[in-house]
């Protein structure tokens, strides 16, 4: 790998890495306090993970324009839905749904994380463009890009079998306080 | 209404992408996004009162 195509690459696998330490921040919340995730909140985990696939799309299949297009199609997909459940919230009065992290509950970092990478891919583009790279970069064969594609594709499973288990072969309740098939 | 669906079709992009097969996984990545999105609408059925 060249020195010069190194830095979108390194880039975008430090992108997947983030989406990834969101997931496990969320699961940590899940399994340490015990507080369900409710079908918003699950709907926002699955568009990190649809921005996590454009990163791993980079990272595996080589720089394209159309991967970062779905990046930001994600960004703004889980951008809006967390808005819609900041909005929900908002009412002075109104405790907010689950605990909070730095004093802003998990829906509001979602929505600063999604408007974050989309600043995040405006980095990449003018620090390639600094550093003179083009998009269409080869893959990323790093053994470290395996580890981190599987660390990704561990907390989509877990997400998966999770969300199983929550919610069975339905839709979850608004309110969630058990897993439905473990009763 | 299958809410683990979205998941389910992101892991399997994630293999789709491992083997690799770049046209399938573009093909489950646009289905996780459209399930996302029409789960969402599913779900957001309490009115906003908001005015602008």
């Amino acid at each position: 790998m060249s020195e010069q195509r190194s830095v979108g690459a390194v880039l975008n696998l430090l992108g997947l890495l983030g989406i990834s330490l969101v997931l496990a921040v969320a699961f940590f919340y899940q399994l340490a306090l015990g507080e369900l995730p409710c079908p918003l909140c699950l709907l926002q985990r699955a568009g990190f993970i649809a921005i996590g696939m454009g990163f791993l799309f980079n990272t595996r299949l080589g720089e394209r324009p159309s991967h970062y297009a779905m990046i930001l199609v994600a960004s703004l997909a889980t951008g809006f839905i967390s808005m819609r459940q900041v909005s929900l919230h908002l009412a002075p009065g109104d405790s907010g749904y689950g605990s909070a992290l730095l004093g802003l509950h998990f829906y509001t970092w979602a929505l600063i994380a999604a408007v974050g990478v989309i600043c995040y891919v405006a980095l990449i583009f003018v620090l390639k463009d600094a550093a003179s790279e083009r998009i269409g970069d080869a893959p990323l064969n790093w053994p470290v890009a395996n580890v981190v594609f599987a660390i990704f594709a561990l907390l989509v499973a877990a997400n998966l079998l999770s969300t199983v288990l929550e919610c069975g072969a339905g839709q979850c309740d608004d309110n969630p306080v058990r897993y439905l098939l473990l009763n | 209404m299958y809410m683990f669906l979205p998941f389910l079709l992101a892991l399997a992009g994630c293999a789709s992408v491992w083997r690799p097969r770049a046209a399938l996984g573009y093909a489950l990545w646009c289905a996780t996004v459209v399930v996302t999105i029409a789960w969402f609408f599913h779900h957001a059925t309490d009115p906003l009162n908001f005015s602008f």
